[in-house]
């Protein structure tokens, strides 16, 4: 049961909200589409729902052009973000409605609509509350019926718009990994929708990352971290710490600051050739003293998050256009101890790891 | 005791401003009528009540009125349903039109109504030569009442329509229903208390009316005669008592239906879980 995903483009007016877009979906995957709001992941997963339509391109499922296809005809279950759920009936209503608008000769009969709906709310552990309308239930339990009501069709793509977009915290926490099990037992191709990168690392087995109508990089999770493919993705997966220079040497020169960092394969690339390291605020080692020419800075805040601690360090020479004005670092919480640190104090930075981008046209010019 | 404290400041002096409204307008004068209708003997007041003019006429307003709330019920809901969902021109135009019946003087909209439909008018000429007269017979009323009752079913309907969420059509469909089930079974439950308030405020009004429809009835006893002008008559017959006995007669009719329409709708928001 595959999605595949072939140049579409879709145009809003004068919004371009699709720009030629493929994408291909294996059979029982779990996808996220990932993006700021804007970037298109919503309209995209409605055209291959089928509640919106292509301007150019096609939708296969399954092997099959759909592009034309009602929502019907596609064997999809929609999930949405705010529930969707018909206010009028129970919540075993809700689910059996899908079962009861089938045609006569494939409807099941009541007692095997009963069965089945039964058996769908205790997958969603919610068969205690099936006389219930859904005003009265919270909004994790709203959401869990608006899945069995999709799932009560049998569907062989689920479809999920910003799922957990309504809920507080503690419940889209809960939500996402009892949907990642869930995902496991049922074996569904799956597409979700977020644009929360935590919630597409912890469920999806691949992230599609996307911005401005295009997809930026479709990857595993730990690839679209580790090896973001643009520097949109490294600074939407994550935090990131951006320093614009030119190669010198061995070092990344930003004009106030010389980091001892060459990007790998660069061998070529003579003095000069503008660079961009992304470094993510756990990328740093933080050194109290040292022999080698590593950058200066001072601790100007310190924050305690639990497991890790958050420091804002600023470089020590005046600013300049390559450097950040605050460089967020984070430590381990044994590390911090260790270093036993505090404000004021002065420290020097090592990278460990850098994402590094040849310097575009939006990168500030060199002083 | 515990205090708890509402949002709105001066609860106190708001439900007293309201009681104190109430009284003066609604139940003091219903007292009086009350009160007036006491001057008649239990004998005389039976017998102006089971009066054959008197029950003809109560049968006139009360079947006139039901027909034309029940005709507004759909009519008014196929223009509310129009207004809402489809794109068209002129649209804020015909919605203001909707409205017209609220501000037009109901006597300038009687005569209107009965030059039309009357035999040789615009309109009436041609339901003559069908052999329906509409002007001067019950029908004309009922014509009278839908012009009158239309904006309360569209205007009590539209708000709700427009607040239906667009995702219920898109859930019911990904689930495969039909164009006509998605309407029959998730679009128009929700309505049904609104089109139930639509219908008794129509009806309600339909029962009162009085001055667009005495131009167009006709007002033949027995026939054509509504209670309102029937309570006019007897007061330019100097029969306070009688008028006030019908009069009423009437409020009790009223109260028993929209009573029970009441009941039917909190019936179905209990129904839809909706406290």
């Amino acid at each position: 049961m595959s999605i595949e995903v072939r140049n579409i483009t879709k145009a809003f007016d004068d919004f371009k909200a699709l720009d030629n877009v493929s994408l291909n979906v294996d059979d029982g995957e779990l996808v996220a589409l990932l993006g700021p709001s804007g970037c298109g992941k919503t309209t995209l997963l409605r055209m291959i729902a089928g509640l919106d339509f292509v301007d150019d391109g096609e939708v296969w499922l399954n092997g099959e052009n759909v592009t034309g296809k009602h929502i019907k005809q596609r064997g999809v279950g929609f999930v949405f973000q705010h529930y969707a759920l018909f206010g009028h009936m129970t919540v075993f209503e809700n689910v059996a409605f899908g079962l009861r608008v089938l045609k006569r000769s494939e409807r099941p009969s009541e007692g095997q609509t009963r069965k089945r709906v039964h058996e769908l709310l205790d997958l969603v552990q919610l068969d205690w509350l099936s006389k219930r309308f859904p005003a009265q239930l919270s909004g994790g339990q709203r959401q869990r019926v608006a899945l069995a009501r999709a799932l009560a069709v049998e569907p062989k793509f689920l479809l999920l718009d910003e799922p957990f977009g309504a809920l507080d915290a503690n419940v889209r926490k809960e939500l996402r990994r009892w949907l990642r099990r869930l995902h496991d037992e049922l074996h569904v191709t799956s597409i979700f929708v977020t644009h929360d990168q935590e919630e597409a690392m912890e469920v999806a087995s691949r992230i599609v990352v996307m911005d401005k109508g295009r997809i930026e990089q479709v990857g595993t999770p730990e690839a679209v971290y580790d090896k973001p493919a643009s520097p949109f993705v490294s600074s939407f997966i994550g935090n990131v710490n951006v320093f614009h220079g030119r190669l010198q040497g061995e070092t990344l020169d930003t004009g106030a600051w010389q980091l001892p960092i060459r990007p790998p394969g660069s061998d070529e690339a003579g003095d000069d050739t503008p660079f961009a390291a992304y470094i993510r605020p756990h990328d740093f080692e933080l050194l109290k003293t040292t022999d080698e020419k590593l950058p200066g800075c001072r601790v100007k805040f310190i924050q305690p998050m639990g497991s890790v601690y958050r420091l804002e360090v600023v470089p020590e020479h005046a600013a300049s256009d390559g450097l950040p004005n605050v460089i967020d670092v984070e430590l381990p919480r044994r590390d911090f101890r260790a270093l036993d640190l505090a404000v004021g104090e002065r420290v020097y930075l090592r990278p460990t790891e850098t994402h590094w981008f040849e310097a575009g046209e939006n990168i500030a010019p060199q002083a | 005791m515990k205090r708890s404290f509402s949002i709105l400041p001066g609860f106190r002096l708001a439900s007293g401003i309201t009681l104190f409204y109430l009284s003066l307008l609604v139940l003091i004068p219903l007292c009086a009528l009350v009160w007036k209708t006491t001057e008649l003997s239990p004998g005389e007041l039976f017998a102006t009540l089971t009066n054959g003019r008197v029950l003809a006429s109560f049968r006139v307003s009360i079947l006139t009125a039901l027909a034309a709330a029940f005709i507004n019920l759909f009519l008014g809901f196929v223009i509310a349903w129009v207004l809402v969902r489809y794109p068209m021109p002129m649209k804020r135009l015909f919605d203001a039109v909707i409205d017209l019946p609220f501000a037009l003087p109901t006597a300038v909209a009687g005569i209107v109504l009965a030059a039309l439909y009357a035999p040789d008018g615009w309109i009436g000429s041609f339901f003559t030569e069908l052999g329906i007269r509409i002007a001067y017979t019950p029908l004309g009323i009922v014509v009278a009442l839908i012009f009158i009752g239309l904006p309360f079913v569209v205007r009590t309907v539209e708000p709700v329509l427009q607040d239906l969420d667009r995702q219920l059509e898109e859930a019911a469909q990904s689930l495969g229903a039909t164009p006509w089930t998605i309407f029959r079974r998730v679009l128009f439950p929700p309505l049904i208390p609104a089109l139930l308030t639509g219908f008794a405020l129509a009806f309600a009004r339909g029962l009162g009316e009085y001055g667009s429809v005495i131009f167009i009835a006709g007002n033949m006893p027995m026939v054509s005669e509504i209670v309102p002008l029937l309570i006019i008559t007897k007061l330019e017959q100097y029969d306070y008592a009688g008028a006030t006995a019908i009069g009423l007669m009437m409020l009790v009719v009223a109260f028993i239906m929209l009573l029970v329409i009441n009941m039917l709708q909190a019936w179905t928001r209990k129904r839809t879980g909706k406290l």
